[in-house]
């Protein structure tokens, strides 16, 4: 990895991590996607985009966790919610599978942002 | 397009596919499994609840008149300040929905049959439920008096129903301002709440009503008289159903006691062969009531569904003022169904404390700066029930005549389904129940060619109880708190008052029928104890009993009076007043006889606060000191010489203090011999001629001691032999010790301890396991002040297999009428009902359960609130 793609690689990481905490203020966890998509079209590279994109939703996600957990006490909304599938005093085991989700989200939003502007870039160049 | 940007835009579209399978996957509910997305991913879900309640807020409000301040103490409980009552009930709605919305929208969707559309995924079967609620006229008879209270408003009676509206206004405030922090619950159930009416409110008061007087018990004596008479022993109805005074403390005691001989059997009568087939149908109705989801608890749980209250007078008390207890017992949930609040106007002067219904605006338990009352259930027979000839569907016969029923057409939504449509049926007494439970109850059933049953009680009709309440919350003196009790019709209560004047007194109350039993058949014993036969026109209601002739007892003579669900009244009332005001339906007295005794026991200047706390906490079991000296006697009886294990057993009893308590071993002894003495007494004739439940306990205590060669004794399987007392107590002692081997898997008595079996727990309202809070052991019995009741089945196998007690007291209260600043407090949940607040369970487990109480913090004055106990403050800004 050269400087410059190193560069990109964290700013990837920093978009996406700052654009999850944004976009989940919104309350459409599904927007968690142009997180990733947005560090894969600076990354401008599946590999780097994907990597880049799920450890900044890993992170931004991680955060609002982290703040949750600090705040409001969500261990027992997840109990409670765990309880209902036989499963309690597993918190925890919520918190990773979220900051897990939310990195594969990263990956996936990434991948997608830095396989469009492949697409789209080169067509462009070639006019 | 190159070959590199082929490979990527294959390798995009994979990805694009697997990103929209994924994300999908977590945005839509899969059956009973919601969206897994929204509840748990940043953004929505349990990252959008709030566990506690902002420490400050300020809340500009366009429809208030002046500014409200809300203090929430250190337990979560609102002291709300207000120029205005308007004002007041604005900002109580807004806390009630803040802390307990759920509750209160599942409230008003059970009385108004909407709950299926919105629990078919976790309740299959609950649209039948819905459809019984809307027959029950819940929802229809809420709607009028709704309309009733803003006629009254209308023409000047009243000036109150705008505090409702403007209760219904902050409820709706706090739920357009928080959209995006709704509990739980509702992204299980993947709906969003409704807007607040003032219909609501007067649903959920239909829906505390209900609770506490519907019963089917008619049905079952009658069966039950008839399974006698089948065989031969119609003197032991009579029996059974006449003699249960025996130990009874009247609540009201001018009107004698029954310290007399119980009232001899009745002269048998002859039957028509037709009752029985009857009896036969309503038992199968009852059975298939019992199916319906929510009701098999209503026809098989123990007398926990009781209260205490009581009250000292000054002569009594070591300050010269009266003192005032009271725990109204009732199903355990989290959270509890009571909600701690303290209301203060300025304008008006109104500063009540009490236990509100989250979505009614006004405490419905409380004391003022002036007065202090208690309720408990008074158990009066209000709902009778008719059974008619029909001619066709639409026509049905009444007093020999043919009588078109009326209708009411509803259509019940279904989650996931098309709505039902149903149309209830009524006569002129009221609803046709039996069209009621799954699929329909058909005619052949009851045993009547082409006939329906209906039922008519008293929550059929508009109710004035709200006018009771805020007169109540407004009495500064026993007067005015006499003239609010006339509007207190349902359900029957017992009412015990104390105000700062010196005065105490009991007012058993509801708004209770007189039936025509002119003309009814000979076997029935009428005052609506039994169904009557509407096509013979029988068991009219022709008014009822003027409130001047219900039993009242003010400053008596005794210094204190006492209910515990027990016998209203003495035999003399009756007598002078021609009313038979409660045939049946009071708790057999054990508890009450235990508060009698110990507040009989304190001697002049002697009773204080703690001594009403421990009174509170108390477990010693009445039944257990009135059985375990004949246990005792009996084996002496029965084993000159004793065995090892006889002995023990024997050595535990006889050193026992009849205390429930949860580490001693005695507790589960006398439990598990009771419930074997009940069977080796009553079982073989339940079995033999059908008795669907056991006398009461205090029948058994008679016959005990009254009267051991009862035939109540006697194994009716057995023939020739005839056993007695000593029989029963022996046998029910080895039964008892067999079976607590075996469920703690151990032959040493000296490891039943009775916490280990004797357990409480606070399920979440949708009984799924979301917030459920237990077990935890717990001291006491049926029995006992301190009440809970688990059933002891004859299967069980293992100490795992005993479910925890869900019922309880629901509140504690004592008030001290020197003082009211003294006054303590407690409920078995907590003020908020997010899982994740620390107000959840908080006085659940750190009071409750430890037997302690919080302070009221009783100001009328928010600057002179202790600082130390204040953890969040409101500001509504007014006056725009």
């Amino acid at each position: 990895m050269d400087k410059k793609q190193l560069i990109l690689f964290l700013s990837g990481i920093a978009l996406s991590a700052i654009l999850a905490w944004i976009l989940s203020i919104t309350g459409i966890w599904q927007l968690v996607i142009i997180a990733g998509f947005a560090a894969g079209v600076l990354n401008y590279s599946m590999g780097w985009g994907c990597l880049s994109g799920g450890v900044g939703v890993f992170i931004g996600w991680g955060g609002i966790v982290l703040n949750g957990i600090i705040n409001n006490n969500p261990a027992a909304l997840l109990d409670a919610f765990g309880s209902i599938m036989g499963l309690t005093g597993i918190a925890w085991v919520f918190y990773i599978l979220i900051v897990m989700f939310g990195f594969l989200f990263g990956v996936l939003g990434g991948a997608l942002g830095g396989g469009i502007i492949r697409l789209i870039v080169p067509k462009t160049r070639e006019k | 397009m190159g070959k590199i940007d082929k490979k990527i835009l294959i390798n995009v579209i994979i990805v694009g596919v697997v990103t929209a399978g994924i994300v999908t996957a977590f945005s839509i509910p899969l059956g009973v499994i919601p969206a897994l997305g929204n509840i748990l991913f940043p953004g929505k879900g349990i990252w959008k609840i709030p566990g506690e309640v902002p420490e400050y807020e300020e809340l500009e409000v366009f429809n208030l008149e002046n500014d409200v301040t809300v203090i929430r103490d250190n337990w979560g409980v609102p002291h709300i300040y207000a120029k205005s009552e308007a004002d007041l009930a604005f900002a109580l709605g807004y806390v009630h929905a803040q802390d307990r919305f759920f509750q209160m929208d599942m409230g008003r969707r059970e009385v108004q049959g909407r709950l299926a559309e919105v629990l078919a995924d976790f309740a299959p079967g609950v649209e039948e439920y819905d459809k019984f609620n809307l027959a029950l006229g819940m929802k229809y008879w809420s709607e009028k008096t709704a309309e009733y209270a803003m006629e009254l408003q209308d023409n000047g009676t009243i000036d109150f129903m705008d505090d409702w509206v403007k209760y219904a206004d902050g409820v709706n405030y706090y739920l357009n301002t928080h959209k995006n922090e709704k509990p739980l619950e509702y992204y299980l159930l993947g709906f969003n709440p409704e807007p607040w009416d003032i219909v609501d409110s007067f649903s959920y008061t239909a829906f505390m009503s209900s609770m506490l007087i519907l019963q089917f018990s008619d049905l079952s004596r009658y069966s039950e008289y008839m399974a006698f008479e089948a065989a031969g022993y119609e003197e032991w109805y009579a029996e059974k159903y006449n003699n249960i005074h025996y130990g009874q403390r009247p609540i009201v005691p001018e009107y004698g006691d029954y310290s007399s001989p119980p009232v001899p059997p009745s002269t048998p009568v002859e039957v028509p062969e037709e009752n029985f087939e009857l009896a036969l149908g309503f038992t199968e109705f009852l059975n298939a009531i019992g199916d319906l989801p929510y009701q098999k608890d209503l026809l098989t749980r123990e007398f926990t569904h009781g209260s205490n209250n009581w009250v000292v007078d000054g002569t009594k008390t070591t300050t010269g003022k009266p003192i005032l207890a009271n725990d109204m017992h009732l199903a355990w949930n989290s959270p509890g169904i009571w909600y701690e609040a303290h209301l203060v106007c300025e304008n008006t002067g109104l500063n009540t404390y009490g236990f509100t219904v989250a979505g009614v605006p006004i405490p419905i338990v409380a004391h003022n700066a002036h007065i202090a009352w208690g309720f408990t259930n008074a158990g009066m027979d209000v709902m009778d029930f008719y059974f008619y000839d029909t001619i066709n569907d639409t026509h049905y016969v009444y007093d020999g005549t043919p009588t078109a029923f009326t209708t009411i057409d509803y259509e019940v939504k279904i989650k996931g389904k098309e709505p039902e449509q149903f149309t209830l049926r009524e006569t002129v007494h009221g609803p046709v129940v039996s069209d009621l439970t799954y699929g329909g109850f058909s005619a052949e059933d009851f045993g009547l060619e082409n006939g329906v049953l209906a039922t008519q009680w008293t929550l059929y009709n508009v109710t004035n109880t709200f006018r009771a309440l805020y007169g109540f919350n407004h009495a500064t003196n026993l007067a005015e708190f006499d003239e609010a009790s006339k509007f207190f019709d349902v359900p029957g209560q017992n009412i015990v008052y104390a105000d700062v004047d010196g005065n105490i007194q009991i007012r058993p109350t509801a708004r209770v029928p007189i039936r025509d039993d002119t003309g009814i058949d000979p076997w029935n014993t009428g005052n609506g104890t039994m169904p009557y036969n509407g096509s013979a026109g029988q068991g009219d209601w022709i008014g009822f009993v003027p409130f001047e002739d219900l039993p009242v007892s003010t400053n008596p003579s005794q210094n204190y009076l006492v209910s515990a669900n027990q016998v209203s009244v003495g035999p003399d009332y009756a007598v002078t007043k021609g009313y038979h005001l409660q045939p049946y339906g009071y708790a057999d007295g054990y508890r009450a006889r235990r508060i009698n005794e110990a507040l009989e026991a304190k001697g002049p200047g002697t009773i204080d606060i703690d001594f009403m706390k421990d009174l509170h906490f108390d477990v010693v079991d009445t039944s257990a000191a009135a059985f375990t000296p004949v246990i005792l006697a009996e084996l002496d009886n029965a084993y000159p010489s004793k065995s090892t294990e006889i002995q023990e057993i024997y050595d535990i009893l006889d050193g026992w203090d009849y205390e429930m308590d949860k580490d001693e071993v005695a507790p589960t002894i006398f439990r598990a011999w009771r419930d074997y003495m009940y069977q080796a007494t009553y079982g073989d004739e339940s079995s033999e001629y059908g008795i669907s439940a056991y006398p009461d306990l205090n029948l058994l205590e008679y016959i005990v001691y009254e009267n051991a060669t009862s035939h109540w004794f006697d194994d009716v399987t057995t023939t020739p032999k005839v056993e007695n007392l000593t029989d029963c107590v022996v046998k029910a002692v080895d039964y008892a010790l067999d079976y607590l081997t075996d469920v703690y898997d151990s032959a040493d008595p000296t490891t039943w301890r009775w916490g280990e079996i004797h357990k409480g727990a606070a399920p979440d309202l949708l009984g799924i396991g979301v917030g459920y809070v237990g077990p935890f052991e717990l001291s006491g019995s049926g029995y006992t002040v301190t009440p809970s009741g688990i059933s002891m089945r004859t299967y069980y196998t293992s100490t795992s297999d005993f479910r925890p007690s869900t019922h309880g007291a629901s509140q504690r209260y004592i008030v001290d009428l020197s003082n009211m600043n003294n006054s303590i407090s407690v409920i078995p949940s907590g003020q908020r009902a997010i899982q994740s607040s620390r107000h959840y369970s908080d006085q659940l487990i750190e009071l409750f359960l430890q037997g302690l109480y919080h302070e009221q913090w009783f100001t009328n004055i928010p600057s002179n609130f202790p600082t130390t106990a204040v953890e969040s403050e409101i500001y509504f800004v007014g006056g725009h």
